[in-house]
């Protein structure tokens, strides 16, 4: 178990390090447009409260801590390890002549990763919203447990959406493209569950992709009662990684990469 | 010239034939293309009409001028990406980044002609279009609105304002790709996203200089929020045409000269980023 750690933590200390491909100035231009697009949903939310719109309860303090947050957590509450691209330019093959497991190392590279994003958009971020007075202290403590069940869950979801792109033969585009459409309406990352019409947060927050970012940040906000949310996670943990395992065992001999 | 306009419409036809045979190879492919399209296109726009419909209106506008705003913005964005989203010419800092402009400098055409013309798939390029065709003609009868030949005539003029926009950006921001190629190479895709990100949204009710900053050095709100104030006959005539047609003449103008400048430095220096394999460095 030691080795393993020690593997993984050096893997990760190495990704958080390593230059980027396109840079760091690309990577700090990506921050300031997603703080951006951070300030204008911010206001958007004002302006919603400003016309007199019946929140059903729901308070523009904990909109404003959802919005933030869901931006700070955001590699957390949507894991995206680097299988996919790498399954294309064929970095992929590479991991199986190593001595460790393909998923650890994908893991390791991924929580490295972070790191970065963390430092120069996260943390500002939580720091300058405390500031002007936005409270992001989480409403309940089964916040702490809720988000690392949902990063978990995510590993898992990545996973199976690796082995959708070895099935799909690289269609790497097409499987982009539906994960972004699903990501940004049906895992409550973008608009909170309890905004939502008709009664469909109460169906979508307990679904597979809705425990992701929808848990942790309604549970963190104080907008839903953590109980039904977190047995939620646990069960789709309890199905998904066995689920991911099996797809991903029976996808390997299907992988073809590209390169360039 | 007339020899030339011919030219760019054999080419039109070209690709639209290419882009058919491209959609016919493979069936599961071709559906799977446009699920994925599809889905992307309308889970894109939920978002704010379901939180139109769960708050009665949003931004000052009821649930079906949202729709409206959001058919429209489907409609030009879906025209623009079939016009111009074919081998990346909408998100053009790829193109430079990638050094593949030698690609296009060694064809015997003009380069606006390959511009004009490479990034037409009207096949495989045309669910945001019908999407948004439909969505804006249900808004259309939901809101009563009186269709004239001065409204289409304006519908045409924001559709071209639209794509303006969009390309002017892109091509602005994405010259940079031709000093920085690797740093760049994403540019213009992080900017249309952003615009995609905004562009959704109705303005109203936003202080008054991140309302000014939307509509003039970022103009989302010319995206479709202005213009679907000024179809639905809510707005001053100054104001509804003059200020997309300044800001859009501004970003058109810059990204002509960026380019030019961009490519007068490509000439001298070029971008190889590829090795002997084939491989991108």
């Amino acid at each position: 178990m030691k080795p393993f750690l020690r593997a993984s933590f050096a893997t990760a200390k190495l990704c958080l390090k390593e230059k980027s491909y396109f840079g760091f100035i690309n990577q700090l231009a990506g921050y300031l447009l997603q703080a951006a697009a951070l300030g204008a949903l911010l206001m958007i939310w004002r302006s919603l409260f400003m016309q007199g719109a019946d929140t059903g309860g729901m308070t523009l303090e904990q909109l404003y801590a959802y919005t933030i947050l869901s931006t700070a957590l955001a590699p957390m509450l949507n894991v995206r390890t680097p299988v996919s691209g790498w399954l294309h330019d064929g970095t992929l093959l590479g991991l199986y002549q190593r001595p460790a497991g393909i998923f650890a190392q994908l893991a390791a590279h991924t929580v490295g990763s972070w790191g970065m994003r963390l430092m120069c958009l996260s943390v500002p971020l939580v720091v300058i919203a405390s500031a002007l007075g936005v409270d992001l202290r989480p409403a309940s403590a089964w916040f702490w447990l809720s988000l690392p069940l949902a990063v978990l869950q995510g590993f898992a979801v990545d996973y199976l959406f690796a082995c959708l792109l070895i099935r799909l033969r690289n269609l790497e585009w097409c499987v982009h493209c539906l994960r972004e459409a699903l990501n940004a309406l049906f895992t409550g990352s973008l608009i909170p569950f309890a905004a939502l019409p008709w009664g469909l947060g109460r169906i979508l927050q307990l679904t597979p992709l809705g425990t992701l970012a929808g848990a942790p940040l309604a549970i963190c906000t104080g907008l839903e009662q953590p109980g039904l949310l977190i047995a939620a996670q646990i069960v789709w943990n309890i199905v998904l990684w066995p689920l991911a395992l099996r797809c991903f065992d029976a996808s390997t001999e299907r992988m073809v990469s590209y390169g360039g | 010239m007339a020899a030339k306009t011919r030219s760019v419409f054999r080419l039109w036809r070209l690709y639209a034939l290419m882009d058919l045979r491209w959609m016919l190879q493979d069936t599961a492919s071709m559906l799977i293309v446009l699920l994925s399209e599809t889905v992307q296109n309308l889970s894109a726009m939920a978002g704010v009409l379901l939180l139109a419909v769960r708050f009665g209106g949003v931004g000052g506008m009821t649930a079906d001028e949202v729709l409206f705003m959001l058919g429209f913005y489907e409609l030009a964005s879906g025209l623009c990406m079939m016009l111009f989203g074919g081998f990346n010419i909408a998100h053009i800092s790829r193109r430079i980044g990638r050094g593949q402009v030698d690609h296009m400098l060694i064809q015997p055409r003009p380069l606006w002609v390959q511009l004009l013309t490479e990034g037409f798939m009207p096949f495989s390029g045309s669910c945001g279009f019908l999407i948004g065709l439909v969505l804006t003609a249900a808004a259309i009868r939901r809101l009563h609105i009186a269709l004239t030949p001065v409204w289409f005539a304006l519908l045409g003029f924001y559709l071209l304002i639209h794509i303006a926009l969009t390309l002017g950006q892109s091509f602005l921001y994405g010259a940079s790709a031709f000093w920085q190629p690797v740093a760049c190479e994403e540019i213009s895709s992080m900017i249309l996203d952003l615009n995609s990100q905004l562009g959704r949204f109705p303005l109203f009710g936003l202080p008054g200089w991140l309302s000014g900053l939307l509509h003039t050095v970022l103009p989302v709100g010319l995206l479709a929020y202005l213009p679907a104030l000024s179809l639905l006959r809510q707005l001053g005539k100054p104001v509804e045409l003059g200020l997309p047609l300044g800001v859009a003449a501004v970003f058109v103008t810059a990204a002509v000269v960026c380019f030019q400048k961009g490519l007068k430095h490509y000439e001298q220096c070029s971008c190889n980023r590829y090795k002997d394999m084939g491989h991108r460095c």
